[in-house]
């Protein structure tokens, strides 16, 4: 079976990501709990996914400061450390569902979608799993960009996981 | 996915939650997958792809059909309509749908599931149709194939992947088509694999 990769959203650091995130791989698990997905998520070839940006607006503040290098720096380090604290947890809870992930995290490119396809195509993924935020009515019109960036985008099968009730 | 046709009883199926109980005893409930099958490539792509992935595991195959009334309200109903015989037409429609849904199942069974078709009249949308059926069947999942209609073409023949999507509480699992994943391999400009 080839790797699989699982994209996580990556509006990064926040804890109502971090509680969807967990919920994606709740639900993984109860799939996996009829080992349905065992054979094509549980054999140690996947991939768990975190995307990450640096944020946006302390970035451009700091291209406008003398120690621009410096903290643009500091800014990179500080978002690869919350993305390591939100991945973390993902990885422990996939352990616990006896899911093997090789967890990592990157940077954004172009797009958050655009980046899980390309990981998605440099490990030749057989399938990408991505969870959905809880809808709201202001977020409705944006319903799961990036899930949707990623199925409309993918040449690979993608599994798309609901948010569910998850603070809606 | 385009499905032949649509009907369904769970109208507000679309904004269902999933609970916490709902989630808590899904636990440990047997599993059943939902693949929407219009006998298309896509769909029978679809199909070999969940057996792959959900080998064994409870099948529902479903078959949408139109009712010549639901066609011929949208169409405006410009032709002859009380030459024709609805009932007749509906019978054959369904006929149809449920040959579809059993040759779905047939290719199932072969990719290793444990299948049984179904076929349902549409009455307002496809996604309502399929969502309803799902809710029905309690399916833990939704498989699809998806032509990538995107734009104005998905506005005008329908992407019911895309509505599917925006409108599911459970898991999806779309599978794009032989000819989208060549054309998005191609659009992506994709780096060929590293050497």
């Amino acid at each position: 079976v080839k790797p699989s990769a699982v994209g996580n959203d990556g509006r990064q650091t926040n804890e109502r990501c971090h509680h969807v995130r967990t919920y994606l791989l709740r639900r993984l698990g109860e799939l996996e709990a009829s080992r349905a997905m065992a054979a094509a998520v549980g054999n140690g070839d996947t991939t768990l996914l975190h995307v990450w940006s640096p944020p946006a607006e302390q970035l451009a503040d700091s291209f406008s400061t003398r120690d621009a290098d410096t903290r643009l720096s500091a800014d990179l380090e500080l978002a690869r450390t919350r993305a390591r604290e939100i991945i973390e947890p993902g990885v422990e809870v996939a352990r616990g569902l006896g899911i093997g992930v090789d967890a990592r995290d990157e940077r954004s490119g172009d797009s958050i979608w655009q980046t899980i396809l390309d990981v998605a195509d440099r490990e030749d993924a057989s399938l990408i799993v991505v969870g959905t935020h809880g809808t709201t009515a202001v977020q409705d019109a944006a319903l799961g960009s990036v899930s949707d960036g990623v199925v409309h985008h993918s040449e690979r099968p993608v599994l798309v996981v609901p948010a569910g009730d998850a603070e809606v | 996915v385009s499905m032949r046709t649509a009907a369904s009883p769970v109208a507000s199926c679309g904004v269902l939650r999933m609970s916490d109980e709902r989630l808590g005893s899904s636990l440990t409930r047997a599993m059943t997958i939902l693949i929407c099958y219009d006998g298309s490539r896509d769909a029978d792509a679809a199909i070999d792809l969940a057996g792959e992935l959900f080998a064994g595991k409870s099948t529902v195959v479903l078959t949408v059909w139109d009712g010549l009334l639901e066609v011929l309200t949208r169409a405006g109903s410009g032709f002859g309509v009380a030459a024709l015989d609805f009932e007749q037409i509906d019978a054959a429609s369904e006929q149809a749908a449920n040959e579809c849904a059993q040759a779905g199942a047939d290719r199932a069974r072969e990719a290793g599931l444990d299948p049984q078709a179904r076929a349902a009249r549409r009455d307002a949308t496809i996604w309502e149709t399929i969502l309803g059926c799902a809710y029905d069947v309690d399916a833990a999942a939704i498989v699809l194939g998806s032509r990538g209609l995107t734009g104005v073409k998905s506005m005008l023949l329908g992407s019911v992947s895309h509505a599917v999507l925006q409108h599911a509480d459970r898991a999806v699992l779309v599978v794009p088509g032989s000819d989208v994943a060549i054309e998005r391999a191609g659009r992506q400009g994709r780096r060929e694999a590293a050497p």
